[in-house]
């Protein structure tokens, strides 16, 4: 499969894109790079003079603060490209890191810059994708600002599995999902032993369960209940995921 | 080491890796606050937390919020 197979499937589960589109997209030079878990791809201050599509693996961004203390601000799924922004503002404000071991496509914002200025559907279709990041970031800042423990990490999830549907890497309501239970702390701001006990109790309640990188929605009613979820600030237009929520 | 952070009557499940007994119970110690603050609305009642090791229980920890009526 071509490297930008994934994001042409993601931007058409939203806009249609002509097969010209998709082949001007195509036509795009990737650069592609494994690299193991934990690897920082992009660091805060950086310059970057291409941006990073995720065809394989997961990644997070996250800042860091003065006191050491991390905040993990987003989580990246096969499809994203998670530096996008950087075509526009050239210093990097936080760190983009890989969470599990992936591959990774680089794209030169040179080519990028080309494809957007020839191929107006693409420009909107890659715009549109970095609105729906900011209401993504909305939603984190209720989801970590107001809900209670149990709730974030069900939101969370439920937002995933969500995610994972519209590139087709959900199967009979699990998907991989290589976090840690440190990892869940620093995105949901609470200590991991909270986690921990939050799963624990998910797992004890036959709602969901976390297992050797595996999730597991057992029962996908009561996760989205519990985490409260709408899934309307993704903005997803395909009816068939409109229907799955 | 790997810890486990069991309330009252509860039994260890899976528990968490980490560095020593004294970063467990600050941890649990964090989470107990956190989930008094989040149940304080309906019930003031003490959150609890007991940290085991696979050598046995090292510390308990304990949250109690009062409210005092004037």
């Amino acid at each position: 499969m071509h490297p930008t197979e994934i994001l042409i499937r993601k931007l058409r589960s939203d806009t249609h894109l002509s097969d010209e589109d998709a082949a001007s997209v195509r036509a795009l030079p990737v650069h592609i790079r494994e690299v193991p878990a934990d690897t920082t791809i992009v660091q805060q201050g950086d310059h970057p003079k291409s941006s990073c599509l995720i065809i394989k693996g997961f990644t997070a961004r996250a800042k860091v603060t003065e006191t050491g203390r991390r905040q993990i601000l987003a989580f990246h799924i096969p499809g994203d490209v998670p530096d996008l922004q950087t075509l526009f503002l050239k210093t990097m404000d936080h760190d983009l890191l890989a969470i599990s071991d992936a591959t990774l496509g680089f794209i030169d914002h040179a080519d990028l810059f080309r494809l957007i200025d020839t191929r107006r559907t693409v420009a909107r279709a890659l715009w549109r994708e970095t609105l729906i990041d900011a209401a993504v970031f909305r939603e984190w800042i209720v989801n970590v600002g107001v809900r209670d423990a149990s709730s974030r990490l069900a939101h969370l999830l439920a937002e995933l599995r969500q995610r994972l549907l519209a590139v087709g890497l959900v199967a009979d309501e699990e998907f991989q999902f290589p976090v840690t239970q440190s990892e869940l702390a620093d995105a949901l701001g609470l200590s991991t032993v909270h986690v921990n006990r939050v799963l624990q109790a998910f797992r004890a309640q036959g709602v969901l369960d976390i297992r050797k990188n595996l999730v597991t929605l057992v029962d996908v009613g009561k996760v989205l209940a519990a985490g409260g979820f709408d899934p309307m600030y993704l903005h997803q237009t395909s009816t068939a995921l409109r229907h799955e929520a | 080491m790997r810890f486990y952070f069991m309330g009252p009557g509860e039994a260890a499940d899976e528990g968490l890796e980490l560095p020593d007994a004294e970063t467990a119970l600050c941890q649990a110690a964090d989470a107990a606050l956190s989930m008094a603050r989040e149940r304080v609305a309906c019930s003031t009642t003490d959150v609890s937390l007991e940290v085991h090791s696979d050598q046995g229980c090292v510390g308990t920890v304990k949250v109690c919020v009062v409210i005092e009526r004037s």
